[in-house]
């Protein structure tokens, strides 16, 4: 294509020899500076996106802290206030009991899936997940198991959790 | 349906009953034993009652209930599911 315009550009215009060499060196530095602009904006967009994995990550793991003692208050608050029988008040302690589970257990199930997704490889290379969240993910896969909230879909709330540990489980070479 | 007073007290009896026997006791056997006298329409919220009190137990972590409490009532948390979903 570009010899073809070359060639066209001598042919019509009859241009002077010295065109055709200057026309290439302007097409190649072109290319160069449009490839230059496309790799400075592609590790613009990297950086970017790995700044936001850190946001998300960051966040993701605040909340699984935070859901955790929430939920464990939400226990607290129902077996107290089943002292109190106050069918009432109790009926809204079963409520904050169910959501409290499910907000907790979707929180850690995100950062399952998050850490489960090729998105992290390279970022965070200092960290060490299995060893930091396999003893967390088996807490939540314990307490998902014996909840009895019917809460539905609630088999497909652990999904990334389970996912995660069967292939933690798998010997080293296995693994991706 | 929500259990009265006196039911939520039998339940709280039960969970310290099974925590306290011994590491070979049939789990199981003691959990639907420990339902009899509660009426059909209420074992659902006696036991869902009971599951909350045995995960009270792990969460708290007792010691005076003795290392093997945790564990029992983790069983018995699964126990009870089971209990619960077989119509």
């Amino acid at each position: 294509m570009f010899q073809f315009c070359n060639e066209c550009i001598n042919h019509y215009t009859n241009a002077p020899s010295w065109i055709t060499p200057l026309a290439q060196s302007i097409s190649a530095f072109a290319a160069i500076f449009v490839f230059f602009v496309a790799w400075k904006n592609l590790r613009g967009l990297k950086r970017a996106q790995s700044l936001q994995a850190q946001m998300n990550l960051i966040n993701l793991e605040n909340d699984i802290v935070i859901n955790y003692t929430k939920w464990k208050l939400a226990y607290y608050n129902y077996t107290s206030e089943t002292e109190k029988a106050n069918p009432e008040k109790l009926q809204l302690v079963i409520i904050e009991k169910s959501s409290a589970f499910e907000v907790y257990v979707s929180s850690a199930d995100k950062l399952a899936a998050l850490i489960g997704s090729d998105f992290l490889i390279g970022q965070f290379e200092n960290r060490d997940w299995q060893n930091e969240y396999s003893v967390i993910f088996k807490k939540v896969q314990q307490i998902h198991l014996t909840e009895d909230s019917i809460i539905p879909g609630k088999d497909q709330m652990i999904r990334n959790i389970n996912q995660l540990l069967t292939m933690w489980a798998k010997p080293k070479d296995e693994k991706k | 349906m929500l259990l009265n007073f006196q039911e939520f007290k039998t339940a709280a009896e039960q969970v310290e009953k099974i925590i306290l026997l011994p590491k070979n006791a049939d789990l199981k056997m003691a959990l639907i034993n420990s339902s009899i006298g509660i009426d059909k329409t209420k074992k659902r919220e006696f036991y869902q009652h009971m599951n909350s009190l045995f995960l009270n137990i792990i969460l708290n972590r007792l010691d005076e209930l003795g290392t093997q409490a945790e564990e029992k009532a983790m069983d018995a948390r699964k126990i009870i599911i089971s209990l619960i979903n077989t119509p």
